[in-house]
């Protein structure tokens, strides 16, 4: 949550001579982040990010508290000043009005205060009041309201005022919500309330606050307002969270509350509202103060070593140096035998509960920027590299220098696309809280997201897309508790009817990862076919419905049975004779079988590739040779008369003579 | 004479011819090897000197290497282009036949960077699963169901998919799920590096509903803030430049304590920040944020198996686009998912 602070307000808490540059760096640096310094007239107004564990740090008092503790440390001298109304008493009065308070769900409201003010004067604020609640984002009403606000931005703590005169019969019931209920807020909204949600009923049954998120417009203070009843809690965040969840409702106060208002900051700001009220409005407090407050936190010690210390940092830290430090940020220390005991301060109560907690203090604001930069130097652990990456690398490398482009296209697809590819739902994972209807499903195949970004192009460009990624599918025993399979893979697509350059690259990725697979028709398609290792199915490839042609590979498998081992065969001493033989062969003869059966006819061939094709003739390079001698032309043509032979016998192909 | 260097001969006049461009030097190999005088009747010469029984063999062979030669002049002589016929005139400025050459993805490429520079360091590559439980996202890393820090984390949810203790699953919003899975797989000193895809549910030209991270985690005795500055600080320099300067800041994440936010000096304005006299369009005051990094919550250890008394770590978290789209200057990360070729043809 980002906060803006005046410069202004914050000196009216800490007297330095820092200037707003100095006071950004030392924040940031030691800190909470300042994201922006803006200039409003002759003031700079900090924009500052609060992490979450801080919300002691939303508020100009907090900001302030923070730099009295590091400024030092850039040899800025800076001193919190003491709040004077802090110390004052909150008078007793001897007639109270009457208010009678119920909490029916008392661990939803730690502690619940309220004190009524009479003779108040509606009127506007001070101008000094209105120009700082401006410059921190907020507009200035009216001096009630405005009291509410400037207090929650001083002190972090959010509060409420209601006209006391609009609560029937002077009644307050805090419960929770049931479902249906409905109120109007300050703004003109009537919210339905999300059950559990916090609320205050009054004697008649009207539901007047939409506790610490916003209050209920039948109660409002208006310019008709002469008795206000003050209204000063902490909350269970956790409920004020869901609420505004809920409702998507979040208010500057609710914000505050969901992230940890303590009980015990509840009293210094009563203090200051009850003269803010006597200056500002002229009103007089009129009531006995209620405060209900069951279960004190009790202030807890955290105790850490300086071995512990300086283990962390990586330097030694004087043990002084450590405690001086603690003690400007607010907690109480004590030191022995080599280690501190401190008392956490109560605006830091859940944040600090481990030793490391209290070293981020230390080390913090000693300034991780004086740290030097070290490279570690214990021993390396003893761990095998996955191979799966150094081919993936390697693979997709090839791919580039081979004429293709990758893609990286998102793993959640549409419904239509699911629906396009005709994947069946129950073999798919779906989102249960998409962002938008393009990505609904985990895609179990890559080829429609390349199909689709290769349609993102002019068609007149020939594209080659690759793409390799996980595909997901729900695991076998789904229902069981088992996360789904995630299998990588790789995928190539050429938007023309190319089919033989896709199969040319699988086969140069086989041939690249060390494994010999085979190619067969894919039973029930036409125009797609299937890779087997050992009987084993490890891709598919192609030509799709539009005339692209594609591969498609189960990369996980490939890994695990590629090899990188070379076999050295010794160069044979005797010449190969080498001849090229044309047959016209057949329509729809597959070639694959026909080159396995001339290979077949005698070991004597080492090698039989297709080199040429011309309408019906095919021509077959052969390399016939012997380990141990020069074969004759006699061999040869013995040879050469059987291949002649079978191939007529199986395919009816005739040589061309 | 042996038959070896009757073999030699030949295929050092074949592979000599085959790298001749002129016809003038093609007759000038002709007459050294098959003229009068050439090298192979200097040969045929000496076939009497050899014993009967290797005379045929050597005359064969050598009958062989003539024609082998014969053929190879031939068939290059014809491969000659006709204007190195007339003359010898090579254009140099006509454009070159380019083997075919595609891209890489800009991730791809950043991934493999980031993984050489932390390989020699010792960090390990892993893979762990994108769909993964509630425990390893979130409640292991400190990370209650409910508590406000999960904001953040903007997190998809799968449908029909619970465990009984490890709870709902979903799409890794961060990589720092790896870092239990690390914990569990491997005792200390462990040095992780898990690149990853994850996912978050928001879109807009800053932020895609999917992105990738790359996680760090080192445990081991005795670590210390330090060696966390010094492991970043030589990563930043590896990736940047030599010149860079890096810092930490305090910051908050449930997973580490403490934490840090890591900025490094902007690598448009030279951690000036302005340009020219204008505010730096990139960064904030000449430094720029990469992302987020801590020393291990001792709850994470103890959850990850491992004793917080006896050993420390430390651990970050940041985007692979941010790093190259700062370094390019790509504003918008929505082009990197995608086929515009007009895109991916740049890298």
């Amino acid at each position: 949550m980002n906060i803006l602070v005046p410069y202004s307000w914050l000196k009216e808490h800490l007297s330095t001579k820092a200037t707003p540059d100095q006071m950004a760096e030392a924040l940031s640096l030691c800190s909470q982040s300042v994201e922006k310094i803006n200039r409003v007239g002759n003031d700079a107004v900090f924009e500052i990010e609060i992490t979450t564990n801080r919300p002691d740090c939303l508020s100009i008092y907090g900001i302030a508290r923070e730099l009295a503790a590091v400024l030092p440390r850039f040899n800025h001298q800076a001193q919190l000043k003491a709040m004077p109304e802090l110390t004052t008493k909150i008078p007793v009065v001897k007639k109270s009005l009457p208010l009678k308070v119920t909490l029916q769900a008392p661990s939803l409201c730690p502690r619940f205060t309220a004190l009524i003010f009479d003779q108040v004067k509606y009127r506007p604020s001070p101008k000094v009041i209105q120009d700082r609640l401006r410059k921190a984002g907020i507009r200035a009403l009216n001096n009630i309201v405005d009291i509410s606000n400037y207090l929650m931005l001083e002190l972090g703590q959010p509060m409420h005022t209601f006209d006391y005169d609009k609560i029937k019969q002077a009644r307050m019931i805090m419960r929770a919500a049931k479902p249906g209920e409905k109120v109007v807020t300050l703004d003109d909204q009537t919210r339905i309330l999300s059950p559990g949600t916090i609320i205050i009923e009054d004697g008649d049954g009207r539901i007047v606050d939409l506790c610490g998120i916003m209050g209920g417009q039948n109660s409002a203070v208006d310019q008709t307002t002469r008795r206000v009843l003050l209204f000063i809690q902490s909350y269970d965040p956790r409920q004020i969270r869901r609420s505004c969840q809920q409702m998507a409702c979040r208010t500057d106060a609710a914000q505050r509350f969901e992230k940890g208002v303590e009980p015990e900051g509840v009293m210094p700001a009563m203090k200051k509202a009850v003269v803010m009220f006597r200056t500002l409005c002229g009103a007089k407090v009129a009531s006995r103060l209620t405060d209900i407050y069951p279960h004190p936190i009790q202030a807890k010690t955290v105790v850490v070593s300086t071995a512990k210390i300086n283990q962390l940092l990586g330097i030694p830290i004087k043990i002084g140096e450590a405690q001086k430090t603690l003690n400007h940020l607010g907690f109480a220390t004590k030191v022995s035998r080599q280690q501190i005991s401190a008392t956490v301060p109560y605006w830091r109560h859940d944040d600090i509960n481990l030793p490391e907690d209290l070293i981020e203090e230390i080390a913090r604001v000693y300034g991780y920027h004086n740290l030097p930069s070290v490279l570690p130097s214990g021993p390396l652990p003893l761990t095998i590299t996955d191979p799966s990456f150094t081919w993936e690398n390697q693979i997709k490398q090839a791919l580039k220098y081979w004429g293709w482009t990758e893609t990286v296209n998102y793993s959640l697809v549409s419904q239509q696309l699911i629906k396009q590819a005709g994947w069946q739902p129950d073999q798919c994972l779906k989102i249960s809280n998409p962002l938008s209807l393009d990505w609904v499903w985990l895609r179990p195949s890559l080829l429609p997201s390349l199909t689709a970004a290769a349609n993102q192009n002019q068609p007149d460009q020939v594209i080659r897309f690759f793409e390799m990624a996980h595909v997901y599918h729900p695991s076998e025993s789904a229902g069981k508790a088992k996360l789904p399979e995630e299998n990588l893979r790789l995928a190539g697509l050429i938007n023309r009817p190319r089919f033989y350059q896709v199969k040319g690259v699988a086969e140069a990725i086989l041939t690249e990862m060390g494994i010999k697979a085979e190619f067969r028709p894919l039973p029930g398609a036409k125009q797609a076919g299937q890779i087997l290792i050992n009987n084993q199915l490890i891709g598919t490839l192609g030509k799709t419905q539009d005339r692209m042609a594609f591969f498609d590979l189960d990369f996980s498998q490939l890994v695990k049975l590629a090899s990188r081992q070379k076999q050295y065969h010794p160069a044979a001493k005797t010449p190969p004779v080498i001849e090229d033989l044309t047959f016209i062969v057949p329509p729809q003869t597959p070639l694959g079988e026909l080159t396995k059966v001339v290979k077949a006819v005698d070991p004597l061939i080492k090698e039989v590739s297709l080199v040429d094709t011309f309408q019906n003739n095919f021509t077959f390079r052969l390399y016939y040779q012997a380990p141990q001698k020069n074969l004759s032309r006699r061999d040869v043509a013995k040879i050469r008369n059987k291949i002649i032979l079978q191939v007529e016998k199986i395919f009816q192909a005739k040589l061309r003579s | 004479m042996d038959l070896n260097k009757i073999q030699n001969l030949k295929n050092q006049a074949i592979s000599g011819i085959l790298e001749v461009n002129s016809a003038s030097e093609l007759e000038r190999l002709r007459i050294a090897y098959l003229g009068r005088r050439g090298e192979l009747n200097e040969l045929l010469k000496q076939l009497g000197q050899l014993p009967t029984n290797q005379r045929v063999e050597a005359g064969r062979q050598i009958n062989d290497a003539k024609q082998a030669i014969e053929q190879t002049l031939q068939s290059q002589k014809n491969s000659l282009p006709d204007s190195s016929k007339i003359n010898d005139w090579l254009d140099i400025t006509a454009p070159g036949k380019k083997p075919a050459l595609g891209h890489l993805h800009l991730i791809s490429q950043t991934i493999e960077e980031i993984a050489h520079i932390f390989e020699k360091i010792g960090f390990q590559r892993v893979r762990y699963p994108e769909v993964e439980w509630d425990w390893y996202a979130f409640e292991g890393l400190n990370m209650p169901p409910e508590h406000p820090a999960r904001d953040e984390w903007e997190t998809f949810f799968i449908d029909n998919l619970h465990h009984p203790k490890l709870g709902r699953g979903v799409l890794t919003p961060h990589t720092s799920s790896g870092q239990l899975r690390q914990m569990e797989a491997q005792k200390p000193p462990l040095r992780m590096l898990n690149i990853a895809k994850c996912y978050r549910r928001q879109a807009d030209a800053s932020h895609a509903p999917m992105f990738y991270q790359f996680e760090g985690l080192l445990v081991d005795q005795n670590i210390a803030i330090t060696h966390l500055k010094g492991v970043l600080a030589y990563f930043a320099k590896q990736y940047f430049g030599p010149n860079r300067q890096t810092r930490i800041r305090p910051f908050h994440f449930q997973f580490t304590e403490p934490s840090f936010e890591f900025d490094v000096t902007c690598i448009v304005c030279n951690g000036k920040g302005q340009i020219e006299g204008k505010r730096c369009p990139v960064c904030k005051q000449g430094w720029m944020e990469l992302g987020g990094s801590g020393m291990v919550h001792p709850t994470v250890l103890k959850n990850g198996g491992i004793d917080p008394e006896k050993y420390t770590g430390f651990a970050w978290g940041w985007g692979v686009e941010r790093l190259f789209m700062m370094k390019y200057g790509i504003d918008d990360i929505r082009l990197l998912f995608g086929g515009d070729l007009k895109f991916l043809e740049q890298f």
